[in-house]
């Protein structure tokens, strides 16, 4: 408080300098008029002074002493002159018989004689004289005045009204400002206050017991401007902090409830697949006769049950490997130096006791055209996903092919593998090419067709793009359909420096 | 050790993976006899309790109380059985699973169900000293 009302004294300090300017000028201009006024009457008593005793000096020649005399003990001199500029009378009995000469310059005495009367200002002596010629005789009446005692006098005049005003100035400007920080504490006060509520204390108080009038009911208004602020905020926090504990709350649902989904597939999938695991064993020892003698009809029923016991099986896989790639949580195992020809080789194996199944129920068999670029470099992959897309494209080849041919063409191309698996098959329809990458979505109801989970192309692709590559499908009604896919080339040298990296 | 009379391990606790073992080994294989054993703390023990040194540990991997890999690490850890070899039996083969039980010390896996026409030819790679990853 008192650092921050130096201002007030500073502002006190530049009031005086400012008004100290004007009034020194003013007195200066002052103390020149008054000077000015103060010569001009003093050479006119000096005049009158000297025609006086030149009068009286007139009348009563033989008393020229007397009328030198009397000036004796004052600041004053007066003298007679003759013609010769020899005092004939003096205040300085001493001079009288010498030449006025030594006192004055020859301009000077001169002035004394040419006219009956006058004054001058001898300033270079710091004298005022008065003269006149005594009537009736060649002499002059001289009175010589000290200026240099008036002007003194006139300027310690100027410098005790100087200091006066000055004092009164001073005296002003103090009372003004003790008035101003009378007003001002208050204010600033206030001022604090406020401060302290905009920079967040809400607690903060103000001392009401020394504010009056205006300024105590604009602190009213300020604390209870400040309560009510606080209130607000004090509410407003609370129910922010209800809404981030509910908030909290649900996201800790949502992780538990999507732990127990992913707790339940991984169940699901076990206790599914141990039953129909044991299932398709026991069919398998079955048919080869491990428990007898199989007929041919039992052979064609237990072979039916193997099959749809292998689909259930695809299909409980599919099922998790969708809400994998759903959530979020499929993950490559990728291997390096895969040989794609040796891969290739192995799925088409897969691939080709299905073909011969179908073309046994066909009068011209469909034929399968391999054009596979020989030694594809090694590459790294997730070997088994790979696989995986192969045969889901390939199967769908033959599933979906009554006659003409199937063909499987791979190339490297520039940084990545090109594969493609074209059918002669119906087609697909320009309004489903998109639709069938969708879960559980199939092109073609046709009930012979229907043996899939719909899930083969969406997982399929999500595969590819995993891997960096792209699966897309070319397709016109009536002339065959071709899938796409992409694997980019990753050679073992770039592969070790993505590790370095 | 008899390559052509391997003695084989299996420890499951489901009966009819076990059932269907014993007709593979015994029926299909045609090796005089399986032994099963259970997941228990003392497995080792029950190893050294056959009286025989088996060639092969077949061993699930979704048990309970003791899954496969603990199995697995019991056996290690007896200086007897530091290099017999262990294959996991495995019905979920993901991509994780495979890399732990590669990572966790196994000499192979085989996926479940069982493709019972190649499984004897999978035993005797195995027992000629061949890591064998049966899993796709």
């Amino acid at each position: 408080m008192l650092i921050k009302s130096s201002i007030i004294w500073r502002m006190i300090a530049w009031f005086l300098l400012m008004a100290l300017i004007p009034l020194g000028a003013v007195t200066i201009f002052v103390q020149r008029q008054v000077n000015q006024t103060v010569l001009d009457v003093e050479l006119q008593a000096a005049v009158r002074e000297a025609r006086l005793h030149a009068a009286e000096s007139a009348h009563h020649p033989d008393a020229f002493e007397e009328h030198t005399q009397i000036y004796q003990g004052t600041e004053e001199v007066a003298f007679i002159l003759g013609t010769d500029s020899t005092y004939l009378a003096h205040t300085d009995p001493q001079k009288i018989g010498a030449s006025a000469k030594n006192d004055f310059t020859p301009d000077i005495l001169q002035t004394f004689f040419s006219a009956d009367s006058g004054s001058l200002d001898n300033g270079d002596a710091g004298q005022i004289i008065g003269y006149a010629a005594i009537p009736g005789q060649d002499s002059v009446m001289v009175i010589v005045k000290d200026n240099q005692a008036i002007q003194n006098t006139l300027d310690s005049l100027s410098r005790s009204i100087f200091l006066q005003l000055s004092v009164i100035l001073l005296i002003t400007s103090i009372v003004s400002g003790v008035a101003i920080l009378a007003v001002i504490n208050p204010l600033r006060t206030l001022a604090n206050f406020a401060d302290q509520i905009g920079s967040g204390n809400l607690d903060a108080t103000i001392d009401q017991t020394d504010l009056e009038g205006e300024i105590a009911v604009l602190a009213g208004s300020l604390a209870s401007m400040t309560a009510r602020l606080r209130d607000l905020i004090n509410n407003l926090e609370s129910k922010v902090e209800e809404r981030t504990h509910d908030l909290e709350i649900a996201a800790q649902e949502l992780k538990r409830t999507d732990l127990m989904k992913s707790q339940f597939l991984a169940s699901m999938s076990h206790e599914l697949r141990t039953p129909l695991n044991s299932i398709i064993n026991f069919t398998q020892l079955i048919s080869m006769g491990v428990a007898g003698p199989v007929t041919d009809e039992q052979m064609t029923m237990l072979n039916t049950s193997l099959g749809s016991s292998r689909h259930l099986l695809q299909l409980i896989n599919d099922v998790l490997d969708i809400s994998k790639i759903q959530a979020g949580k499929l993950s490559l195992y990728i291997e390096e130096n895969v040989n794609l020809n040796e891969e290739i080789k192995a799925v088409v194996d897969m691939a080709e006791p299905l073909l011969q199944k179908q073309n046994a129920a066909l009068e011209q068999p469909i034929r399968f055209v391999q054009d596979i670029d020989r030694d594809l470099p090694l590459t790294a992959c997730d070997r088994r996903r790979f696989r995986q897309v192969l045969l889901n494209l390939l199967s769908n080849a033959i599933k979906f092919t009554g006659q003409g041919s199937i063909t499987l063409s791979v190339k490297k191309k520039e940084e990545e593998f090109i594969f493609a698996v074209m059918d002669t098959g119906p087609g697909i329809a320009k309004e489903m090419q998109a639709r069938i990458f969708e879960p559980f979505v199939q092109a073609t109801s046709d009930i012979k067709h229907t043996q899939g989970t719909g899930l083969g192309l969406p997982i399929s692709r999500s595969l590819v793009e995993a891997h960096g590559g792209e699966l897309w499908v070319e397709s016109n009604m009536g002339e065959g359909t071709t899938f796409f896919f992409t694997l980019p080339f990753r050679s073992p040298v770039m592969h070790s420096k993505e590790i370095t990296q | 050790m008899n390559p052509q009379k391997p003695i084989l391990v299996y420890v499951e606790d489901d009966e009819n993976s076990i059932f269907i073992m014993k007709m593979v080994v015994e029926r299909v294989m045609k090796l005089p006899t399986l032994y099963v054993l259970q997941s228990r703390a003392d497995f080792v023990q029950q190893v050294k309790g056959l009286g025989v040194m088996p060639d092969v540990f077949l061993l699930d991997i979704q048990m309970k109380p003791y899954d496969g890999v603990e199995l697995l690490s019991m056996l290690r850890k007896d200086p007897q059985f530091k290099c017999s070899k262990v294959i996991a039996l495995t019905a979920s083969v993901t991509n994780e699973e495979v890399s732990l039980l590669k990572s966790g010390g196994f000499d192979g896996a085989i996926a479940k169900p069982l493709n019972i026409e190649v499984f004897p030819d999978l035993i005797a790679r195995i027992i000629n000293g061949e890591q064998v990853w049966y899993i796709a």
